[in-house]
């Protein structure tokens, strides 16, 4: 969903390129398309309000200073802003591990319980809502300890030695699992409705 | 000397940034050769890039975008006027004077028609102002149409899903025409509630929602109903979506509560 045919909305790598002009405007066009995935995904990581709140904003921030950077021919932005994100929720989980801390999935007297959505793009958001059930029906097919494997490595950015002492598995089991596990991951999604998106 | 083959294995978990430094090291160099790698990689990052999808959803919290442009906007400082600055010794800033009468240009009757730009232009700012208040306005009202649109394409993604279950909450005395059913998928562990002809909010509150586990209970999330009574509210969840044993709503001030202070107009076991 990079591209608007019809003209309607600019795609992402024109609102990137109007990003690096300076153009606010166009950071919060990004914002209200992908704030809803950046945040799930920093929430799912660091599985805590605050710390995936500050995370979003980090994540934009970097994109509104390296978007002059940004080179389309490397990838879509939004792989780009996921991987963005994933490398900062990596960096504050190992900053966490050095320093444990308790998480906070929900304060009763927050304000913010009953939060007002900024996302403007409805389509998108159904389209991101049929990503997310599909790569999870996906994921639901592969064989448990794979699926394992994959999401400590992915969410919570654990290498294969870490994630063999974690499970108590020996590391060449666990090095099949990630492979035999990513690999799996790929046919399924090529077969589903994502495979038209992917080349 | 690490063989192609092995080489090869390792892009999976590297695509994942699950390898060890050492053979972190190895696959970086044989990419930089290896168009062959370089593509698997390519691809096996693209299915990365899919599992960060797999993230089970959640709203924006309120104020994210503002927080956003206050971030990136250069500091703002109050500067003293440079003549200003210059003509105060020492730096100091003078201090202006007050003038209780007006200037004698000001007084003179060809005045008159000054006066009257200034007044008017006085009312078209007032008039502006208006027009603002009423423009922000449209916008809050804006971004709780997108809320709920939101709200609804998730739901109707939840209600398609061959994984959700849905329960329904039987209403209280205190709202009889009320239909509430809270669907739960355990598959994304989420779940959202959905109320029809629920009574009206008065002034300044909301509905919230509990859930509760074993007689202990937590804030779920609160929502706002339309003139129909119908509302949608994606629940927070701590735990496990079936970990639940029973849900309901209750009538509570703007920010919610920690603990319910009405009694329930719909509950249920789960």
């Amino acid at each position: 969903m990079t591209t608007a045919a019809d003209g309607a909305q600019p795609a992402d790598e024109e609102l990137v390129r109007l990003v690096a002009q300076g153009d606010s405007d166009a950071l919060a066009q990004l914002f209200k398309r992908y704030a809803g995935a950046v945040y799930s995904l920093a929430y799912r990581m660091l599985n805590d309000r605050e710390g995936a709140e500050e995370l979003l904003n980090e994540a934009f921030v970097r994109v509104w200073r390296q978007a002059p950077s940004y080179d389309v021919r490397r990838g879509k932005f939004s792989t780009w802003l996921m991987s963005v994100t994933r490398n900062l929720s990596i960096d504050e989980l190992r900053s966490r591990r050095a320093r444990p801390q308790r998480s906070d999935p929900l304060t009763p007297d927050d304000p913010d319980l009953d939060p007002v959505d900024e996302r403007v793009d409805v389509e998108r958001d159904v389209w991101q809502a049929e990503q997310r059930r599909l790569i999870r029906q996906a994921l639901r097919e592969l064989p448990a300890a794979q699926r394992q494997a994959l999401e400590l490595a992915y969410f919570e950015g654990l290498t294969q030695s870490e994630i063999a002492q974690r499970l108590g598995d020996p590391l060449g089991t666990t090095k099949t699992r990630v492979r035999l596990g990513l690999q799996k991951l790929r046919d399924l999604l090529l077969t589903s409705d994502l495979g038209a998106e992917m080349s | 000397m690490i063989s192609h083959a092995d080489l090869r294995e390792m892009i999976a978990p590297y695509a994942l940034g699950a390898l060890d430094p050492p053979d972190l090291a190895a696959v970086e160099e044989h990419l930089n050769d290896c168009a062959f790698c370089a593509n698997l990689a390519r691809e096996a990052g693209e299915v990365g890039h899919y599992l960060s999808y797999a993230a089970p959803y959640r709203a924006v919290p309120e104020g994210g975008l503002a927080r956003l442009m206050a971030s990136i906007r250069p500091s703002s400082f109050t500067a003293v006027p440079r003549v200003v600055a210059a003509l105060a010794p020492s730096g100091e800033v003078p201090k202006r004077r007050f003038r209780p009468r007006l200037p004698a240009w000001l007084r003179s009757p060809s005045a008159v028609p000054l006066a009257a730009s200034l007044l008017l232009m006085l009312g078209l700012t007032g008039w502006n102002a208006e027009l603002m208040r009423e423009l922000h306005g449209e916008r809050d009202e804006m971004n709780l149409l997108h809320q709920r649109l939101g709200e609804q394409s998730h739901l109707l993604v939840m209600v398609t899903s061959h994984t959700a279950v849905t329960r329904p909450l039987e209403s209280t005395a205190l709202a009889p025409s009320a239909q509430v059913r809270l669907i739960m998928d355990g598959d994304t562990n989420s779940a959202m509630l959905m109320a029809n002809r629920l009574p009206p909010l008065p002034p300044g509150r909301v509905y919230q929602v509990w859930l509760g586990r074993q007689g202990a209970r937590m804030p779920a999330g609160r929502f706002m109903v339309d003139q129909q009574g119908d509302g949608e509210c994606n629940l927070e969840l701590d735990d496990s979506v079936h970990s639940y044993d029973s849900a309901w709503i209750t009538l509570e001030p703007m920010k919610g509560t920690p603990t319910p202070n009405s009694p329930g107009v719909a509950k249920g076991t789960l």
